[in-house]
Formats: structure tokens, sequence, C-alpha cells
């Protein structure tokens, strides 16, 4: 009788362990969810919309390392970004990111952003960055774009990327939009 | 589609033998999952970190503008660019000291909007930088540039015009702004005299890097009484500050009286305001009084040679 008794204890402190645990691993769920519910509002600027799980789940790897990098390598972070946005020719994304007044000025609609892009970028292209200057609250860079298909007589330039952050991976930029036109007519 | 009876025994025995250990196994690898995304989001820091803070010294990060003032001093300059970029001139020059008003821009409003109007030749950007900290005041470097983000730097170059404003309280806690580089200005009672010549420094008026003395100079004699003229090999005018001396900016400037007249002159140095050497002394070093004075330099030395009296004058400043 008594084996049986202590048997039943054990079980029943194995079971209320047991419980114990399901409820720490859902508590932890919900603190989880919530935390990375704020963290994605909180980046739903205007530059980053975030629409499914994939590009949540992505979202979150991308602030996990931008977390871990200096100020200077989250600036060129976002530079490469956005070019790598323009390389694949995912324009209407990387036209989100642009500067508003700077669209206004040079680039009203996306059509002639991506027009602009098709003209004046090379198919494929590198980044080299030369210069990185702060001012204020906006990063200047000086950056190389080199032709990786045609080398030195394919069309390189050198422009400028001006890029204000707003927070991680919330940013807007502009570039200098002649560099790559009066690169292409000399 | 039927499994073979031996392969669905043996998958019961597997489960039946190690069943609880892959549960424990799957909850303590989803443990560690939840645990490792936990502890990432609690080292999620705040903000991004960046090297843009504007009211850390940048000459003596031990003097920082304080919290409690420093969100009103970066309103305040903002405002000032707001009002200038509004062409509100009205409003912008309210906003400076009277100090500033008098000894800067002459107690004159067009003077001010010819300045204003230089600097802010289109709408500008700014960025505040608190700079250093002397005599109670917070000297910030304030840039102005255009909004690159608006053009990406297109057909334009990297730059920015860069001035030192001054903001402090008053003993009635009100804001007491300068711009242009203007720091404070002082009335001053120094003198040095002799038979020929009274010199007074009656004023300073000080920029961020320089300081300017107003000099009473009166001949006191029948002679010409030279201060000035650039025909000698020594530094002619030059202030003791510390351990060196300094030669006024105005050297090419003439400085030469004749019997009995008095001058007034505004002399400058290089002085940085937030620096802890003083001035301890003006010296006139090559006083020439002279009986004939043509101011030719072929004849120069002759003059010089035939003077009448030849000393340097200190004028004391402890």
């Amino acid at each position: 009788m008594a084996e049986d008794n202590i048997k039943k204890q054990k079980r029943a402190i194995i079971i209320i362990i047991g419980i114990l645990i399901v409820v720490i691993l859902i508590v932890a769920f919900i603190i989880l969810l919530f935390k990375q519910n704020n963290t994605i509002s909180s980046n739903n600027g205007e530059a980053i919309i975030v629409t499914n799980d994939i590009e949540e789940s992505n979202n979150q790897e991308d602030l996990e390392d931008l977390y871990n990098m200096s100020e200077q390598e989250r600036i060129t972070y976002y530079c490469a970004e956005f070019f790598k946005l323009v390389d694949r020719k995912n324009y209407d994304k990387a036209y989100e990111i642009l500067y508003s007044e700077y669209k206004e000025n040079y680039f009203p609609t996306q059509t002639s952003f991506s027009e602009y892009i098709e003209e004046y970028f090379p198919d494929d292209f590198s980044l080299n960055y030369t210069n990185f200057e702060r001012l204020g609250d906006i990063y200047v860079l000086w950056v190389d774009v080199k032709d990786t298909l045609n080398g030195s007589s394919g069309h390189n330039f050198s422009m400028n990327v001006v890029i204000q952050e707003n927070d991680f991976n919330d940013y807007v930029l502009s570039f200098s939009r002649n560099s790559a036109v009066d690169s292409e007519e000399e | 589609m039927t499994i073979n009876p031996d392969v669905r025994l043996k998958i019961r025995k597997f489960f039946k033998k190690y069943g609880k250990l892959i549960i424990i196994i799957i909850f303590a690898l989803i443990l560690v999952i939840i645990i490792n995304r936990l502890l990432i989001s609690n080292n999620a820091p705040d903000a991004p970190t960046t090297t843009y803070t504007p009211h850390t010294t940048v000459l003596d990060s031990s003097e920082d503008v304080p919290e409690e003032v420093a969100d009103s001093f970066e309103v305040f300059i903002e405002n000032y660019v707001k009002y200038c970029n509004n062409r509100d001139y009205v409003s912008a020059y309210n906003l400076i000291s009277e100090d500033c008003k008098e000894n800067f821009f002459g107690n004159s409003y067009n003077n001010f909007v010819n300045y204003v109007s230089e600097k802010f030749d289109g709408t500008k950007s700014y960025a505040i930088q608190s700079y250093s900290t002397a005599n109670d005041k917070y000297i910030y470097s304030v840039k102005l540039y255009d909004n690159f983000l608006a053009t990406g730097l297109t057909n334009q170059s990297y730059r920015y015009v860069e001035e030192k404003m001054a903001i402090s309280y008053d003993e009635d806690g009100n804001i007491v702004f300068s711009v242009g580089n203007y720091m404070e200005s002082q009335e001053l009672q120094y003198q040095a005299s002799n038979d020929y010549l009274v010199a007074r420094v009656t004023k300073s008026v000080e920029k961020y890097s320089f300081i300017v003395y107003n000099l009473e100079l009166t001949n006191r004699s029948n002679y010409t009484v030279v201060v000035q003229d650039g025909n000698t090999d020594d530094t002619e005018i030059y202030i003791n500050i510390g351990d060196e001396t300094r030669g006024c900016v105005e050297e090419e400037t003439d400085i030469v009286l004749d019997p009995g007249e008095t001058k007034n002159v505004a002399i400058s140095f290089s002085k940085f305001y937030d620096s802890d050497s003083d001035v301890d002394g003006l010296v006139l070093n090559a006083v020439r009084v002279m009986e004939n004075y043509t101011g030719d330099e072929e004849t120069a030395q002759q003059e010089i040679d035939n003077a009448i009296y030849k000393a340097s004058m200190t004028i004391s400043m402890q």
C-alpha cells in the first residue's frame, strides 16, 4: 500500500511538473508573439511593409543582424539592400524607400524611376564605398558603381547616396541622379 | 496502403520504448528555441546607436549639456533656423540677445537681415553639436546645409556652413542667445601712457576664435607718433597670452597719429573663447615719435634712426 501511495505521489509530482512546463511554454510563446508584433509594428514605416509570414521571418532575422552592427555597417547595409532591390528589378519596393521629396524632384512616378534604372544602370553591378560622412541625422556615402559584366569598358561611375535612418531597417534614401547620366554621356 | 504488421509492431515498440524520451527531447528543443528567441528579443536595443549626440560636448565630454536644459536649447536653435528659413527675420532677430544685437549687428536690423539672407540662401537643414562650455555659456556648433535628402546631392557638392551659437540663461531664467560666432563683450579700463602717447583699452568683443580690442590712442606731443606702419622688422602690436605672444590680425593697417590727435582703432587677435589662457597685456611694441615722418618705405629706416623716442609700451590687463 505504501509503495502504491509513493508511486501515486511521484506520478502526481510528474504531472504537476509537466503542467508547469506546458504553462511556462504557453506564457513564453505569448510573450514572444507580443514582442515580435511590437517590433514589426514599430518598423512598419513608409519604407517597410511586412506582408506575409516569410517576410516577417526575414525581417526579424534582418533586425537581429542589424542589432549587432555598428552605425556605419548599418548604413552601408541599407545602401546595399536598396541597390539589391534595384539589381533584382524589384522597383516597387525600391521606389518606396526613396525619400518623398526626392521622388517629387526627380522620379514623380515609379515608371520614371524604373525607366531611369533600366537606361542608366548596368545590368549587373557591384558597389564600392569610398567615403562615409554623417551630417546631423543624415549619412552621405560616396559609392563607386562597377559594371561587373563589362569591367572597365562598361558603364562605371561614382555617385553619392544620402540615407536617413528612422529605426532599425526603417530608412529613406536618395542618390545623385545625374551621376549615372553624366558618365553615360561622357 | 497497408503497413506490414511487423513494421507496425516495430514502430509501436520503438515509440513505447522511446516515446517519453522523444517527447522530452521535443519539449527541450522547443524550450531552447523559445528561450533563445526571448533572449534575442530582450537584447534588442530600443533605438539604433549613432554617433550623433548633439548635447555631448565635443571638446570635453565631462561638460555635457544638462538634460534638463538640452531640449529647450535645441528647440530654441530649431526655432531660430525655422524663422530664418521662413524669412521671418523679425522673429529670428527677437531671439537674439541685446548684447549680440548691439555688438555684432550694431543694433541694426538691416545688418541682421543681410547677415542671415547670406547664410540662408535657400531652405536649410541643420545639425547642432554641443562644442564646449565657457563662462556659463553652452557653445553649439551649428551646421547649415541644403536638404541633401531631397536632392541626393544631384548636381551638388557636399558642403555646409558652420557657425558657433552661444546659449545660456540670465539671472531671471531667460535664455540668452547669440549667433555668428559672437560670444560676449566687456567694457574695459586699461591704460598705459608716457610723455608722448596715452593708450587705453576701452572694450573687448569676443568671437569664438578671436578677440577684438577697442583701443583709444591719444598723441599728447607735437610730433608724429607711429604705432604701426609695417616699416619695422618687429611685430608692432601683439598680446601676451599665457606663455606666448600673438600678433594682431590687422598688421597691414597703419596707425599713425598726428600731433594732438586721438584715434580709436579695433585690433583683433586670434584667441579661442573657451581657451584656459587669459590675455595678460596688449603690447605696442614699436612706438616711434618722429619729427619728420613721410611713411615712405625707402626712407623709413633713416627716419626711425632719427626718431625722437622709440619704445615698447605694455598695457597691462591683469
